[in-house]
């Protein structure tokens, strides 16, 4: 389910080396969560960018634990490459050499891919653990942004964007927080 | 799975999958009723209470979770079976919530926005509350998409 190695050839096979790399992951985001409010009260653009739209490639860190693509420390989710939900593709334009390389690599990367019934389970598990947290901590979130809407509250409302973002990327990553966090050690990348 | 759904001391047979799909269906309607309901009286509290109870029936309507008499079981205790089944709904559930959340984040940006004098007052209203609408909706969703995705998927029983 998780991947022996990852960019820049951080081996992930010790679950010690997964906690240090999930703890800095979320240390990271809450810094930028956190500044998130203070700075777009005060600064609304970020040297002329909206300074929201800065801030909105934190959802794009959420690709760096991987689960819903390939390239992150856990691996795709759904079991399969993008490559196999589309129609067959056209090789009559290439050459026989390469059409069986390309044929080979699109097989290597779907073995990769797969998931085996241990993954199976591990990754509904996940699901399972992470929407029963999620649903109770989401409960008060999606709650305290309805009653940011009211008027006498208007002075917090600059809280509402963060607070849907950080619901929003706790969402994407959790599952794949608690896979890279509970799996036991594994067999060292040669 | 419960075979049987009690609607006020009449008890209709929900052992096909056909039945328990349309049940479901009906639950989801008035959920969307709901939501145009909070949608309309935003702000008046007494009413959102009472949009609240009435979620909190259909909820318990359809189970899950801790509710025990709902058409779907408890979240706690079951077989092997049943567990598997359980975290599978919840991966699915959760693959695809989150695209729920989309269109609320659409309208906050919108909201955020100047609006233009000129618009009807109706609609700058109405592009004020969307954003909350569509969290209702969203937390709705939320709250009852494993269930509902057990609910759909079971396959045909025999009525007890």
């Amino acid at each position: 389910m998780i991947e022996k190695r990852i960019f820049p050839g951080i081996s992930l096979a010790r679950r010690k080396t997964r906690r240090r790399l999930v703890v800095g992951y979320w240390a990271f985001v809450l810094l930028l969560v956190g500044c998130a409010s203070p700075i777009v009260f005060k600064h609304p653009t970020v040297f002329g960018v909206r300074a929201w739209v800065c801030i909105n490639l934190i959802v794009g860190l959420t690709g760096f634990l991987g689960g819903n693509d390939r390239g992150g420390a856990v691996r795709a989710f759904q079991g399969r490459t993008a490559g196999e939900r589309r129609t067959p593709p056209d090789y009559s334009f290439m050459t026989v050499e390469d059409v069986a390389a390309k044929i080979e690599a699109k097989e290597q990367a779907e073995k990769e891919c797969r998931l085996d019934e241990r993954d199976t389970n591990l990754r509904n598990a996940a699901h399972f653990k992470a929407y029963v947290f999620m649903r109770k901590s989401a409960f008060f979130v999606i709650f305290a942004l309805i009653a940011l809407g009211i008027p006498r509250l208007s002075r917090l409302e600059f809280l509402r964007e963060p607070l849907l973002w950080l619901l929003l990327v706790v969402f994407l990553s959790l599952p794949q927080t608690l896979i890279l966090w509970t799996e036991p050690d594994m067999e060292a990348p040669e | 799975m419960k075979t049987e759904f009690d609607f006020f001391g009449k008890r209709i047979n929900i052992a096909s999958r056909t039945r328990r799909r349309w049940l479901l269906v009906l639950i989801y309607a008035q959920f969307i009723g709901l939501v145009i309901a909070w949608f309309s009286v935003y702000g008046r509290s007494s009413d959102s209470f009472l949009i609240i109870l009435a979620f909190l029936l259909l909820a318990n309507i359809l189970g899950g979770r801790s509710y025990k008499r709902g058409v779907v079981p408890p979240f706690t205790g079951g077989d092997e079976r049943e567990r598997y089944r359980r975290y599978y709904a919840h991966y699915v559930a959760y693959k695809y919530w989150d695209l729920t959340l989309i269109p609320a984040l659409i309208a906050v940006g919108v909201r955020s926005l100047p609006f233009n004098p000129a618009w009807h007052p109706a609609l700058q209203v109405f592009l004020n509350r969307l954003p909350y609408g569509l969290l209702v909706a969203s937390a709705i969703v939320y709250f009852t998409l494993p269930q509902a995705v057990l609910f759909w998927t079971e396959g045909d029983m025999e009525h007890e």
